[in-house]
């Protein structure tokens, strides 16, 4: 068979202008094709996978909608996951009252623990310890550290000041400083 | 977009996240189906109704076809049975071998209830590819799943697919990976962990501290509330001012307060605090107390009352007091409205009433005859007498009103929490409202020459030019007080006739003054 390398790039162009016409099967590789990817976006800002599937289903559902506004400028993979960040951020205003207090101590069911001595810490339970921070860190982190926004960009959309952005990343990294720690000693422990 | 990392822990959570793509659950695909279908099919009523005589249309136009096709095909039999695979398809070679869990998975993503233990791709002609590993790439094809294997006749309508060559995936050198969490790890845990963020101590000077408007800041009990900021050594700092210059008098170690103690003292009487659990949801800025003595924001406009106690001085040069400098003690009350420009200047008139005491001195010259004998010459009495020069002075006090107009300037040089030192200057329209005045009464038995009116003052109006120090002392925000030492210059003679001049008095006062800020 002759490899046409074109054959391997999505056809974005193509898949965009089949799932604005409503091709359910060009949604569903739409939907195929990134939604590890978006997926891991919900996971880190959400307490569970149940919350994240539901803000997955409702980010992509935002993406399709917003599909004619794409202008084909920049990366689409970019761009989805901007949406998909978008519908995060949306998802936490909307919650807001109703998140109650975390429990930093409070160990998931979905942990895996890392038995091993060393001290590597797997990418699961990195995911768990971000969950696990109160959303308010939760967001900053992730808005600043993972996605790389500015405090002034994530101050205009958390609706917060500067400095609480600053305060609230600087919290956070305590934090997760202070949960690593616990863990690494609790393993040493374990092992000795 | 993403930032470079400036932290250790930024740096392991970049890294692990970088490429994570975990696989959702299949039901989540569903729903967004669902949703979908809920909406267009929403759409398609509008569509199937808004188009119901075209469709009746053609449905009826079917119908006769398929009726007439019937008839047709009894009138011209046919007996071409075509062959269901395009000549230009192929078989997988290999559709006996049974599926990898790749490949049954995707077989269940796709297509779940058609999952069998082997697939049937229709492929180009000249192609022979092998089932392979679906890689992530999306494949622009349309499988087409048979029940029952591969030599199921598949329908003509099926499209033509590419199997694209694998993509070579990207050797990931997992003990790399590894070791550079691993690294990161141990640094992070040999990374001093602060219990409390520190509050900035390098505060050098008294900062300014932005003020609420309106706001006094008390000293007591009551620690107002100071905005602090993370300042670029990710300490809390004090917020500068640009609106009014409040400095702290306070020490620097009252200053340095740890604001986590701060909540947990506070969290059970503040229940707006309480709220704003530190270790919860987003709190506003971070709020740190801070003793502070008061201090006001002025307002713009202030009423003052004064009163001043003051000494003319002047120096004479007339024939008879030769620079001599006479006093007139004066007192005067005034009503002064100020309108404070900005922070440093106010403007300010005003209305007073002046009152002095003048000291009029009258040099009498005269004769004084007295009889020292007398004589009888047998007709009449002689009397010898003496006479001698008599030359005294007299002085009457007389008293005048004055209404006076200021009009000054105040421009403020320093402030210390509730004390402030001005500067005015400006002038001063005077015009004698009274005389009183006292007539001389001379003896009778004195002959008077002739008598010099030696008054400081006969002038009725006259223009001054004023300048002071004020010390000002804020009170509340309401009132303050202050004192002022006042310098005043006229800038007209009093009196001038003949060979007297009466110089250019000047006055100098201590005022006392109460402001009313509106």
């Amino acid at each position: 068979m002759s490899y046409n390398k074109e054959n391997t790039v999505l056809d974005e162009k193509q898949l965009i202008k089949q799932c604005l016409k409503k091709d359910e099967r060009a949604m569903e590789e739409l939907y195929k094709y990134f939604s590890p990817r978006l997926f891991g976006i919900c996971l880190r800002y959400t307490k569970n996978r149940m919350e994240a599937e539901d803000l997955l289903h409702d980010g992509f559902i935002r993406i399709l909608n917003n599909l004619e506004n794409y202008r084909h400028e920049g990366s689409f993979q970019g761009w989805v996951c901007k949406i998909m960040v978008t519908s995060a951020i949306n998802y936490y205003h909307k919650n807001i009252s109703r998140n109650k207090e975390t429990d930093l101590n409070e160990m998931g069911s979905e942990e895996l623990m890392d038995n091993d001595i060393n001290s590597f810490i797997s990418h699961n339970e990195l995911l768990e310890m971000v969950r696990k921070l109160p959303d308010g860190y939760k967001m900053v982190f992730n808005l600043f550290v993972i996605e790389g926004y500015s405090h002034k960009e994530i101050a205009a959309r958390l609706n917060v000041s500067e400095n609480t952005s600053k305060t609230q990343l600087l919290k956070a990294r305590k934090a997760l400083q202070n949960m690593i720690f616990t863990e690494k000693k609790m393993t040493y422990e374990k092992s000795a | 977009m993403r930032n470079r990392p400036d932290h250790k822990i930024d740096e392991l959570f970049q890294e692990a996240f970088r490429d994570f793509n975990p696989e959702p659950p299949g039901n989540v695909w569903n729903k967004i189906k669902d949703s979908v279908a809920t909406d267009s099919n929403s759409r398609k009523k509008g569509f199937w109704v808004r188009n119901r005589l075209i469709f009746s249309i053609a449905a009826a136009f079917i119908i006769a076809a398929g009726f007439s096709s019937i008839y047709m095909d009894d009138i011209f039999p046919s007996n071409a049975k075509g062959d269901m695979f395009s000549e230009n398809s192929v078989t997988v070679s290999n559709h006996n071998r049974p599926l990898s869990k790749t490949e049954e998975n995707f077989l269940n993503e796709v297509s779940p209830e058609n999952n069998t233990n082997s697939l049937a791709f229709v492929l180009p002609a000249n192609t022979n590819s092998k089932v392979s590993e679906p890689s992530n790439t999306v494949k622009n094809y349309y499988p087409d799943i048979s029940k029952n294997g591969y030599d199921e006749k598949t329908p003509e309508n099926t499209k033509s697919v590419t199997i694209p060559e694998p993509e070579k995936v990207e050797t990931v050198l997992v003990e790399e990976k590894v070791k550079q969490n691993t690294e990161l790890v141990e640094d992070i845990i040999n990374m001093p962990i602060v219990e409390n963020i520190p509050i900035d101590k390098t505060i050098n000077s008294v900062p300014e501290i932005k003020a609420v408007e309106n706001t006094v800041f008390t000293a007591e009990e009551n620690f107002p509330e100071i905005k602090v900021m993370v300042n670029e050594k990710d300490q809390l700092s004090i917020v500068e001012t640009d609106l009014t210059n409040l400095p702290i008098a306070e020490k620097k170690e009252e200053v340095s307060h740890n604001f986590n103690a701060y909540f947990n003292e506070n969290k059970s009487s503040n229940p707006e605090i309480a709220e704003n659990k530190i270790d919860t949801a987003i709190i506003p800025d971070i709020i740190l107390p801070i003793k502070k003595a008061k201090n006001y924001t002025p307002s713009r406009f202030a009423i003052g009352l004064h009163y001043t106690a003051e000494n003319l001085y002047q120096l004479s040069n007339s024939k008879y007091l030769t620079d001599r400098s006479f006093r007139m003690g004066g007192s005067s009350w005034e009503v002064s409205l100020n309108f404070r420009l900005n922070n440093k200047i106010s403007l300010g008139t005003g209305i007073g009433y002046t009152s002095y005491s003048e000291n009029v001195y009258f040099n009498v010259d005269g004769e004084k005859t007295t009889i020292i004998d007398s004589l009888y010459n047998g007709s009449e009495w002689e009397y010898i007498t003496e006479t001698e020069t008599v030359s005294y002075r007299e002085m009457l006090t007389n008293n005048y009103s004055f209404i006076r107009l200021p009009l000054f300037l105040r421009y403020k040089i320093v402030e210390n929490n509730r004390f402030s030192l001005h500067f005015t200057g400006g002038g001063i329209f005077s015009q004698v409202m009274d005389k009183r005045e006292k007539v001389l009464q001379l003896p009778n038995d004195i002959t008077i020459s002739s008598t010099e009116r030696v008054t400081p003052f006969q002038s009725n109006y006259s223009f001054l030019l004023v300048t002071g120090l004020n010390l000002h002392y804020q009170v509340s925000n309401f009132v303050t007080l202050g004192t002022d030492l006042m310098f005043k210059r006229n800038i007209t003679n009093y009196y001038e006739t003949g060979g007297t001049i009466m110089k250019t008095p000047y006055s100098v006062g201590i005022r006392g003054s109460v402001y009313f800020n509106l």
